[in-house]
């Protein structure tokens, strides 16, 4: 769970996720699938499911209950398509397994009188003739969809499985049973499948939204929710600016709060005047747990010595709160709002108020 | 998901004081409150932005933000001596400059529509079918939400979504710093009152505003 210095990249937040599921998928693993040879390769695909995190459910918008879907007899992994992000290699199947395979498909042949069935169990035996003879060849950097089968415990299904790649930018989808397999297809389910998944996620995040179904209804509570929040802000911009003469809100008294180094993710105000413990604060951070979501906590980096210069000293050196943050930032001679004003608030956290770009 | 807010609030909240201090160094004193409103939201909206850091609508809202004119003071105080490099990079395609393309598209989603209405049609007999009602319905709603959202306009399906996603955050963590703030502000000015019984105006301004508190609830949807 390696943090991410990048505060707009989805990986971090991904990969501590993903490391959950994948220590709570390999509990389940045994129990779904009763070949070890698809154990090695599909936890993979198993390690990309969402699943549900009580802690952060309502707040990280994941709702997808994994058991149900593996008591249907096969695990989802239409969802492997969400995480393009991560891919991994998948190692083929070795040719003991696909022949024994074969073997199965063929008394499926003739149970089953779907067409669709029919078609692909023809088309799988012919990849399967060339998964034996190509297995090394296809090793090299293609994203061949090869057509394969297996049995599952309950039910037998047909599926596609992605080979191997060089190139981690593929996009590892598998076919579910009864489904057309050529890549239009499947490039427009893997599409509705990302468009399905983060509308479950706004779903989680918007209140009132699990009561409607289907895209419209959905859409029309976001869109109704987004003004809402809008009009909220404008609102509440307009009772700050009534409250105040000065648009400042005692920022003195706040901000020289901060000074003193707090615990990570809490709010300043909760330092607000603390010699009183006023109760109306502590309430704040209840407030802002939901707002804030998913998981990591960036720590909080040291400053960077680079800017700080002579700051620590004036930080450190007066107690009266007032002219420390007067010291600190606004000389008064000097309203220089540069760098020294952007990078220099809180010496302790000044790489915060730096761009994170 | 996505990254979490928790360690960017603090951040956020840094700016957004620095905005308000340095719209407050750079405006005359007699100001309306009109003009207080805008210069408040705008640091919000500013802090918010940059404290999420580098997505696909911040930089919409910034460059939407710093287009115009009367802008353009608070972003070079905030910004510092980095203006000019950020805005370069900020400069964003904005809707309206994409009007071009946008009619050749529309023209051909037209003629692409008019014929799967076509197809649609010949199967069902003289009624619109309801898939197509439906679709009608989700492209008129993702319209809307792609000029609500900024920088909507150029996303499309899922990237649309997801930039939703993160804008609605977003705008909860604002929210809700705004009401702490002003949860904070009151009591620091009731506490003022109780010390100073000839701040009799603050006291009057607050029973105003506490009045005004039922307005707000009406903004929250049940």
């Amino acid at each position: 769970m390696a943090p991410c210095t990048d505060p707009s990249s989805p990986t971090p937040s991904d990969l501590s996720i993903l490391e959950k599921q994948k220590i709570y998928l390999n509990q389940h693993q045994k129990q779904y699938l009763n070949q070890s040879a698809y154990n090695s390769n599909f936890s993979p695909f198993l390690a990309f499911k969402p699943i549900v995190d009580e802690k952060s459910s309502i707040a990280s918008g994941q709702v997808y209950d994994p058991i149900n879907s593996l008591i249907n007899g096969w695990p989802d992994f239409s969802m492997v398509s969400s995480t393009s992000l991560i891919t991994e290699n998948i190692k083929k199947r070795k040719g003991e397994s696909n022949a024994s395979l074969k073997a199965e498909n063929s008394s499926i042949i003739e149970e089953g009188g779907d067409s669709n069935k029919k078609m692909k169990h023809v088309t799988c035996n012919d990849s399967h003739e060339r998964n034996a003879n190509t297995k090394e060849g296809n090793r090299k950097g293609k994203n061949k969809k090869e057509i394969t089968t297996e049995d599952s415990k309950d039910n037998t299904k047909d599926s596609e499985t992605s080979t191997d790649t060089a190139k981690p930018d593929y996009i590892h989808v598998r076919a579910r049973r009864g489904q057309a397999t050529d890549s239009h297809s499947l490039a427009e389910r893997v599409r509705r499948e990302r468009i399905s998944e983060r509308m479950r996620y706004l779903q989680e995040l918007v209140p009132g939204c699990d009561k409607v179904t289907g895209k419209a209804g959905m859409l029309d509570e976001i869109i109704n929710y987004v003004q809402s929040l809008q009009r909220q802000v404008e609102f509440l911009s307009m009772k700050l600016a009534a409250v105040n003469p000065t648009v400042d809100f005692d920022i003195d008294d706040f901000i020289n709060r901060q000074m003193i180094p707090t615990n990570a993710g809490c709010l300043p105000l909760s330092n607000v005047l603390n010699n009183q413990l006023d109760p109306s604060f502590l309430q704040f951070n209840p407030l802002q747990r939901p707002a804030a979501c998913y998981g990591l906590e960036m720590p909080i980096e040291n400053p960077n010595p680079a800017f700080n210069g002579s700051m620590p000293e004036q930080v450190s050196a007066s107690d009266t709160l007032g002219d420390q943050y007067l010291s600190v930032n606004y000389s008064s001679s000097n309203w220089d709002i540069g760098q020294q004003n952007l990078y220099c608030i809180d010496p302790q956290q000044a790489r915060t108020l730096g761009f994170p770009f | 998901m996505h990254a979490t807010k928790e360690f960017n609030k603090k951040g956020f909240f840094k700016q957004f004081l620095l905005g308000l201090r340095i719209s407050k160094s750079f405006t005359t004193n007699p100001i309306s409150i009109e003009q207080r409103k805008n210069s408040i939201k705008l640091s919000s909206d500013l802090a918010m932005a940059f404290a999420r850091g580098r997505t696909h609508w911040t930089r919409a809202l910034i460059s939407k933000l710093g287009g115009k004119e009367e802008n353009t003071t608070m972003l070079k105080g905030i910004m510092g001596r980095r203006y000019g490099i950020l805005m370069a990079i900020y400069s964003y395609p904005l809707p309206h400059q994409k009007v071009q393309r946008g009619k050749k598209i529309v023209r051909s989603y037209r003629f692409c529509s008019g014929a799967n209405k076509r197809r649609a049609l010949k199967g069902s007999c003289n009624r619109v079918s309801p898939s197509i009602v439906a679709r009608n319905l989700v492209n008129r709603r993702t319209k809307v939400l792609k000029r609500l959202v900024p920088g909507g306009e150029l996303l499309n399906g899922s990237s649309l979504l997801s930039e939703t996603l993160d804008y609605v955050i977003s705008l909860k963590a604002q929210v809700d710093m705004m009401k702490s703030l002003w949860k904070a502000t009151q009591i620091s000015s009731s506490r003022n009152v109780e010390l100073d019984p000839s701040a009799s105006c603050q006291g009057r301004k607050l029973l105003m505003l506490a009045n005004s508190k039922d307005e707000f609830q009406l903004f929250k949807k049940s």
